[in-house]
């Protein structure tokens, strides 16, 4: 193809007048044919560039209006519908240079307009983006406002079902069209001689169909993969087929060997019958999907978050009913099971994003007001700069402009300016978005805003609405203004009339800012108080290293001594490290006493049923997770096996036990010098 | 009608009183590249062009559409007696600043 680029040449038919098109047209062609020559990429590169250059930097709309004078010049103007259209274009394009120009020549003003726009836009587009991802954007999953999470729960926490129970849960529910179930575990992935700890998840069959969730490669879990016996199967997540087995297609029919235990002893090993698509994930990536069995014996021993698809006009309340009621039935002649009250139905996506986002309501508050406070304060210095322009203004006037014109001129500026700072904006976010993820914890909950068209939409709306905003009194008063009235006080007498608009509005805008700094405080301080919830434990830097009995070799669960040197070593090897100021050791035992009775208060005091819990831990624990101690002392070294049994409890359970006669204080520690365990 | 002219106007009107009969906007284009070491868009050259023609400085007609335009004729221009007054004027002011300095590059 030797000609130039059709689109360009078509752009321009449209954009010049008729008498110059052909003429241009032809340069471009010739020019185009020219630097093309032999042809080549080198060539033709550069042979489009030239032309696009030249198209992009066409001024057709000063071609334009010199053709239509030319014309005028000629013959009477005839007003036609398409005329009309241009020369409103022609007028906006002007009103935008005008505003460029004017910009320009107060950098200062544009400057700090711009930067304290740009950060309030900024600011609320990245807080947008978080509200955005957890309460409105659409889950990847298929028609995701019907699924549900099935399960006991807790304002901030969703606990898993037994098997068993949601086995029985989906045999009675009638409000679902299905109700699948999955549920994971850790096992080690052997890359290279590196054992590594990931997740699998395990899917029962059926499940990802219920999430609309096709594998890009192979199928998904049968029935008949979890019958007894049945060839163990696997499906890969699309990260695990690209870092393992390079992306190729051949991976179905590959083996994939795991184990479940550290020491390696215990090998399992599956076939790869598919691979799940790229943006998948529950929460969290996992590496590998295997399939959940639920129909077997041991079934019993396992726990499921089952998700449903609810039959379509049933609302998560009326399913919640009916599995309560469900619940009830299967608890009677069992007086240990809870019964139904705590059984929620509940979205998907309110699931997922539980203990996420803590506060993003309040904080979108404060960072709408920081942004109509920039709004407001840019308005007072555009009304100032109206006011000292209204010379110019003036003189506009006096050439025939319309007040009408004279007011879009100041808006259009105030919308440029907007735009600006949704540029700055748009940096703000980018540098934001991080740290808001990070802050609201939306890591572990698979809803991440992105920075997308959907974003930016918002941004761009946000700019535009809050330079509307600032341009819009120094505009209306621009309209109202008699600029003639304006011309003879510039001449004449005192402007004591405008003098006082202008005190008025600044002490309007100082007392408007008073109010939302006020209220952008009272709800900072709110917040806060969501946010640093007096834990009685500084959570700053705190680490934790876990080391699990189970996962070790045989003969280190049955005897736990055996563990010391090897906790030691962790211990030491951790103290060494030089960002580490402090390390302490906490034994967290699967028995924990049923009951805790204080000595000489008799039975009343006992922990009423509530499941106490007790720690063991070392003498710098306290002192390292900065836990006061309220009365009495903390452990020291010398309370060691064969001492008399120390123990310390906090103000909650000192209260309870000891009642009034125990010094009480806020919520922290209490220490008792002879306390011992019962139960 | 005032005859001051910007430097690129007083290039333009160079350029098409050098290719004489076949001055169009991409022989002008590539001449002022080549001789005056100046890049002009197509567009800024039409904006001046139009805008000399407008004061009557140049004056512009059709010419004959050929092959490697696309089939797309050229518009020829012609400078216009106003304008080699202006060309004129505009090289006088220059010549009376210049008078009686030394020219430049030499160490006087």
């Amino acid at each position: 193809m030797s000609r130039s680029p059709r689109l360009g040449r078509l752009v321009l038919r449209r954009l010049l007048p008729d008498d110059l098109t052909a003429a241009i047209e032809g340069d471009l062609e010739e020019g185009f044919v020219r630097r093309l020559g032999e042809g080549g990429l080198r060539r033709r590169v550069g042979a489009l560039g030239w032309f696009w250059w030249q198209v992009a930097t066409m001024p057709w709309w000063s071609l334009r209006r010199r053709a239509a004078r030319a014309r005028a010049g000629r013959s009477h103007w005839k007003p036609r519908r398409e005329a009309w259209r241009w020369r409103r274009l022609d007028e906006l394009l002007h009103d935008l240079r005008f505003a460029g120009r004017g910009l320009r020549r107060s950098p200062g003003f544009t400057v700090v307009a711009a930067l304290s726009l740009g950060f309030g836009i900024g600011a609320t587009t990245t807080l947008f983006g978080v509200i955005d991802a957890l309460d409105f954007r659409p889950l990847p999953f298929a028609d995701s406002g019907r699924l549900v999470f099935l399960g006991r729960s807790c304002p901030t926490c969703s606990l898993r079902t037994p098997l068993s129970e949601a086995a029985e849960w989906r045999a009675h529910a009638r409000s679902y069209e299905d109700v699948a179930f999955w549920s994971d575990s850790e096992v080690f992935l052997l890359d290279g001689d590196v054992a590594e700890l990931t997740e699998v998840g395990h899917a029962s069959p059926g499940f990802l169909e219920l999430l609309g969730v096709r594998p890009v490669l192979g199928r998904t879990f049968t029935p008949e993969d979890t019958v007894a016996g049945a060839e163990p199967v696997a499906l890969l997540s699309h990260e695990t087929w690209r870092r393992r087995f390079g992306g190729e297609p051949s991976v179905l029919g590959a083996r994939i060997e795991y184990f479940v235990d550290a020491g390696l002893t215990r090998p399992q090993a599956a076939t790869v019958i598919g691979v799940l698509p790229e943006d998948f994930r529950l929460r969290r990536e996992r590496s590998l999907w295997v399939p959940l069995s639920w129909r077997d014996e041991r079934r019993v021993t396992s726990y499921t978050e089952p998700v449903g698809r609810l039959r379509p006009g049933v609302t998560p309340a009326a399913a919640t009913t009916e599995l309560r009621g469900i619940a009830e039935g299967l608890a009677t002649g069992d007086p240990e099971g809870s019964g139904g009250r705590d059984i929620a139905v509940r979205p998907l996506r309110e699931v997922l994003g539980l203990g996420a986002g803590e506060g993003r309501g309040i904080l979108f508050g404060v960072t709408a007001l920081v942004l109509l406070i920039a709004i407001v304060n840019v308005t007072g210095l555009s009304i100032s700069r109206a006011l000292s322009r209204r010379g110019e203004l003036t003189v506009r006037s006096a050439l025939g402009a319309s007040r009408l014109r004279l007011a879009r001129l100041l808006l259009v500026e105030g919308v440029s300016l907007g735009l600006l700072g949704g540029a700055v904006g748009v940096l703000v976010v980018a540098s934001s978005m991080g740290a808001a993820r990070r802050w609201f914890e939306l890591e572990g909950t698979g809803l991440s805003p992105a920075i997308d068209f959907r974003l930016l939409g918002f941004g761009v709306a946000v700019s535009v609405l809050a330079g509307i905003l600032t341009a819009l009194l120094p505009s209306v008063r621009t309209a109202r203004a008699d600029h003639f009235a304006s011309l003879r006080e510039r001449s004449g007498s005192g402007s004591s009339g405008v003098r006082g608009v202008t005190s008025v509005l600044l002490t309007v805008q100082v007392a408007l800012a008073l109010v939302l700094l006020t209220g952008a405080g009272v709800l900072s301080a709110e917040f806060l108080k969501l946010r640093y919830l007096d834990l009685g434990f500084d959570p700053r830097g705190l680490y934790e290293v876990s080391l699990s009995a189970m996962r070790g070799p045989p003969e280190l669960r049955e005897a736990p001594e055996a563990w010391r040197p090897t906790v030691e070593e962790v211990r030491r090897n951790v103290a060494s490290v030089s960002a580490v100021t402090g390390v302490a050791l906490e034994h967290v035992s699967a028995i924990n006493p049923a009951v805790v009775r204080a000595e000489g208060m008799g039975g009343a005091a006992s922990s009423e049923g509530r499941t106490p819990s007790v720690k063991a831990v070392d003498a710098s624990y306290f002192a390292t997770l900065r836990t006061p101690i309220i009365a009495g002392r903390g452990f020291t070294a010398s309370d060691r096996r064969g001492e008399p049994p120390v123990a310390v409890v906090n103000a909650t359970a000192a209260t309870r036990f000891w009642g009034e006669r125990t010094p009480s204080g806020g919520g922290s520690s209490w220490a008792t010098p002879r306390a011992s365990e019962s139960g | 009608m005032t005859h001051a002219l910007t430097d690129l106007e007083q290039l333009i009107l160079l350029a098409v009183l050098r290719i004489g009969d076949d001055a169009y906007g991409g022989a002008v284009q590539d001449l002022l590249e080549a001789r005056a070491a100046r890049t002009v868009t197509l567009g800024s050259l039409y904006n001046a062009l139009t805008r000399l023609e407008e004061r009557g400085l140049v004056e512009s007609q059709m010419g004959e559409p050929t092959a490697v335009r696309g089939g797309k004729a050229k518009r020829l221009y012609r400078v216009t007696g106003a304008g080699r007054e202006a060309l004129a004027e505009t090289k006088a002011v220059f010549d009376r600043m210049w008078a009686g300095l030394p020219e430049p590059g030499s160490t006087a």
